[in-house]
């Protein structure tokens, strides 16, 4: 369950912050989007500080994002020794160069009176998660020795699956905790990002490249119009402000719609589709089988993997027939009894016969088959569960 | 042809005494804020000197400006996609240092200190750190310091006088020194806007005046190093580039700007000009002699019916050319050709023009007696200022123009002494006249706006042409505590 929060829900609850959060300060308290730069204040060590950790930092974001985007060319970097060695090594350098600006950066805001000064509560808090990111990182790159194309086989396929909105949490809970912190502290930097400096990010002026030199700004074409100038503005202003709260909400509501369905109705979601049971060729005449499979059922955004089980009977004519375990009656799971050559139920005795007709007991109907299909020898069944203590075989 | 207007001001150097009240008027109204102690939009330097920042004037060290010799135009400081380069950390950023540390004293100590053998003293502290400093430098540090060996021998300008005139600058009883106060020039090209990699800073069509959008400033800090001046200033408490506004506020209520309404010498002057804005990149590109010259060339003749038919065509309004034919800077700039731009050779075509000090040798020390100069002329091409530093200040290095507004200057001088003393020589005065370019009429013309013009006559400033601004229905002093005058949000440091 903890892993289920720290790796499900923080990452999209940390998302959300960072888009909504963001998107909020830039409308409603834009003069607060800003670099702060305090190089006016200590020019000196902040070389030695900013500029590895910007330079690394970008490089080693950028690592990190390629194989999300595009793993075989992740791979295909790594198939080779000596390119391997080079990208290893590469991204070693690119880590000590942050750690030394991250070490820097934290250095003169503690030493420097006039960096220190400038420095906000949030400051620390986002310097001390970006310190512990790297060293997480760095620890991980010296310590476990698995060479940077593990990263594809683990936690891509989670930040994968968490951007498809199919989460799979499976791939990154059996790692080491000191990964397991690298991918939760991550997402606490992504949750940061509308509390701290962190919005210059989205800043990157690329519109530099091109835009022209001078820029003038003239009269309005309001004005001429005879409309206030101000007013247009303050309508604008609210026209803004009504799309973006429109569109956050519509997206809300859509990413809501299944934690409200698993409010709504709690018992997890089943898929319809053919479950793969296994090969059937080894089941004998006149032996049922209990077949285990697993089962795939989503509740919310969670995906849980859920063992079933089906009776398996051949009968002698060689044709098959597929028993939900269930007992119709309420609801235990009977077994076969080789001795007597009957189903038995334990509960409340009732008895059936391998074709599945009730022998004896309360049992009001048969046992209830399923609806199978068989391919190349392998079963697949389509898991369905019916009401019990009735007469009638009723779908739930 | 693209008919735009400008606010442009003339500083009329002769008559400034140097006493900072503009500079104080300027700092009561914009910057008292925390952030902005150590900003001085209008600042009043001792010349020769190294100035405000220390040695603004090197373009070695900061990269203010722009280019010259390329073909397309660029920046000094950077090209687009360097500027990516320097962005994490700019290399050609003046520091705080390079400014001063602001302080304040701790006067609570002088009521709070117990009782002692000791007066209790007010120790300087730091406006930035809030602890106690020691003062290193501060506004105007090397105000009056004419002839300093650590100040006015470090002048950039200096460079361009020869070793004799140097060697007579820094002895004693010819050490000379004159005030050149400052603010933003408000350029037709300037170096800020262009450096801005956000795009944050502006030049309002209606009246060219420069501003820094604060809510898309995102403290990238390259206008700082790109105006050659160094007039933009990093406020380090917002983390948002300021500058001078030229009190916009103010001239949209009919008012001139705080540092003009305050000067006590009335040595500034205020107004209109159009110009040709698809001139701008070509007079950037002139050769430095051919500077000045292209700055009166790009100024459009405000009376000339074309120019105020195709002005109305592009949107400039009829107040706005009324003020440029009413502007005292027009007049002083193309008519009389008396007004210069400081350092044309940053390229950056500024709008603030200087009337230089007129410092001739008119009597000399010989032998312990004062004694007249004997020959005027001789006293002219003889003043206490080498043209050529005046040159390097004023002409991108063209001595020549230095000269004529000088003649031009005596002539009236002494026009004006033969008509209250009579003590000047008939046939020497048509001389110098002759020799100025000028005539009696256009002398009366500049003695009346030199010395008697009245208020609205040095300041043009255009009637409102913001009627439907809203923002100027707010009350300016509504932010005055937290923000400043005029401002209508505040202005608060982010997380």
């Amino acid at each position: 369950m903890a892993d289920g929060i720290y790796f499900v829900v923080f990452p999209y609850l940390a998302f959300f912050f960072a888009v909504f959060g963001g998107v909020y300060r830039f409308n409603a308290r834009r003069y607060t989007f800003s670099s702060s730069s305090s190089q006016l204040l200590e020019n000196r060590a902040l070389f030695w500080g900013s500029v590895p950790w910007h330079y690394g930092i970008i490089l080693i974001l950028l690592a990190h994002l390629i194989p999300i985007i595009h793993a075989p060319l992740w791979i295909w970097l790594h198939r080779e020794p000596l390119r391997m060695f080079f990208f290893e090594l590469a991204g070693a350098a690119l880590g000590f160069l942050t750690l030394l600006g991250i070490f820097v950066l934290i250095a003169r805001r503690i030493f420097n009176p006039g960096a220190r000064a400038v420095t906000t509560a949030m400051d620390w808090v986002l310097l001390a998660a970006l310190a512990l990111q790297v060293l997480a990182g760095f620890y991980i790159t010296f310590f476990y020795r698995w060479g940077s194309a593990w990263y594809v086989y683990t936690a891509v396929p989670w930040l994968r699956s968490l951007v498809s909105l199919n989460p799979h949490m499976e791939y990154i809970t059996p790692l080491p905790w000191v990964l397991r912190l690298h991918a939760v502290n991550a997402f606490v930097i992504i949750g940061l990002f509308p509390f701290t400096r962190l919005v210059h990010v989205v800043s990157v002026p690329f519109s530099y490249l091109w835009r022209p030199y001078q820029i003038d700004i003239g009269y309005k074409k309001s004005r001429e119009e005879g409309q206030p100038e101000g007013e247009g503005i303050s309508r604008r202003n609210f026209f803004l402000k009504a799309v973006i709260g429109t569109l956050s909400a519509v997206s809300g509501l859509i990413l809501l719609v299944p934690y409200i369905k698993a409010i709504i109705s709690p018992a997890p979601l089943k898929k319809t589709e053919w479950s793969k049971v296994g090969d059937i060729s080894s089941i004998m005449p006149q032996q049922p089988k209990a077949m285990n499979f697993e089962m795939e059922s989503v509740e919310a955004y969670m995906h849980h993997m859920a063992l079933r089980s089906v009776w398996v009977v051949k009968e002698s004519g060689g044709e098959l027939k597929v028993f939900s375990p269930i007992c119709p009656h309420l609801g235990c799971h009977y077994r076969w009894d080789p001795g007597t050559g009957h189903f038995e139920c334990p509960c409340h005795g009732s008895v059936f016969s391998i074709t599945g007709t009730v022998l004896g007991g309360p049992a009001p109907r048969p046992l209830d088959t399923l609806p199978f299909r068989i391919e190349n020898n392998i079963l697949y069944v389509k898991w369905e569960r019916f009401e019990v203590g009735i007469p009638q075989k009723v779908r739930i | 042809m693209k008919i735009r207007a400008q606010v442009s001001m003339v500083f009329h150097l002769d008559k400034c005494i140097g006493c900072h009240t503009c500079s104080i008027a300027c700092k009561n109204l914009w910057t008292s804020r925390r952030g902005t102690e150590y900003m001085w939009w209008n600042n009043v330097e001792t010349k020769p000197g190294t100035g405000y920042p220390t040695l603004w004037e090197d373009q070695g060290k900061y990269k203010g400006g722009w280019k010259h010799g390329k073909e397309k135009p660029g920046l000094l400081l950077q090209g687009r996609a360097a500027a990516f380069m320097n962005i994490f950390f700019n290399p050609f950023l003046p520091s705080i240092d390079d400014y001063y540390e602001p302080w304040t004293y701790s006067y609570r100590d002088l009521f709070d200190s117990p009782h002692g053998e000791d007066q209790p003293v007010a120790m300087p502290v730091s406006e930035i750190t809030g602890k106690n400093m020691e003062i290193e430098a501060g506004p105007n540090w090397d105000d009056d310091l004419g002839g300093s060996y650590i100040y006015a021998a470090g002048d950039p300008n200096m460079k361009a006088v020869t070793e004799e005139e140097r060697r007579q600058m820094f002895e004693l009883e010819r050490m000379i020194f004159f005030y050149l106060p400052r603010i933003c020039n408000h350029c037709l090209n300037p170096g800020c806007l262009a450096a801005c990699p956000a795009g944050a800073i502006y030049k309002r069509a209606e009246d060219g005046i420069v501003l820094v959008g604060q809510d898309k400033c995102r403290a990238w800090r390259m206008c700082v190093s790109g105006c050659p001046y160094k007039k933009v200033y990093y406020n380090w408490e917002t983390g948002k580039s300021e500058k001078c506004i030229l009190c916009y506020p103010r001239q949209e209520t009919g008012q001139p700007p705080a540092c003009f309404h305050s000067c006590v010498g009335r040595i500034r002057y205020l107004g209109m000009l159009l110009y040709d804005a698809d001139r701008i990149e070509q007079t950037a590109a002139l050769p430095g002699s051919g500077l000045v010259k292209g700055f009166r060339e790009i100024v459009l003749d405000p009376f000339d019916p074309g120019v105020i038919k195709k002005a109305g065509e592009d949107g400039v309004p009829e107040q706005a050319i009324k003020a440029a034919q009413a502007s005292p800077v027009y007049k002083y700039l193309v008519k009389w050709k008396l007004a210069l731009p400081l350092h044309p050779e940053f390229r950056t075509i500024p709008m603030l023009f200087y009337v230089p000090s007129l410092l001739p040798v008119t009597a000399s020390v010989r032998n312990g007696l004062y004694e007249p100069a004997d020959e005027f002329f001789g006293a002219l091409e003889n003043t206490r200022v080498p043209a050529a530093y005046l040159a390097s200040l004023f002409t991108a290095g063209d001595s020549s123009e230095i000269v004529a507004v000088n003649k031009k200057l005596y002539a009236v001088r002494l026009f004006k002494r033969a008509q209250s003393v009579g003590d000047v020589d008939r046939k020497k005065l048509d001389r110098l006249l002759e020799e100025a370019q000028t005539t009696p009429e256009e002398i009366e013309e500049i003695y009346q706006m030199t010395s008697l013009a009245a208020y609205r006559e040095r300041f043009a400033v255009p009637p409102f042409m913001r009627e439907q601004a809203i923002e100027a229905m707010e009350d300016p002093a509504a932010r005055k505590g937290d923000a400043g005058a005029g401002f209508i949000s505040k202005m608060k440091r982010g997380w």
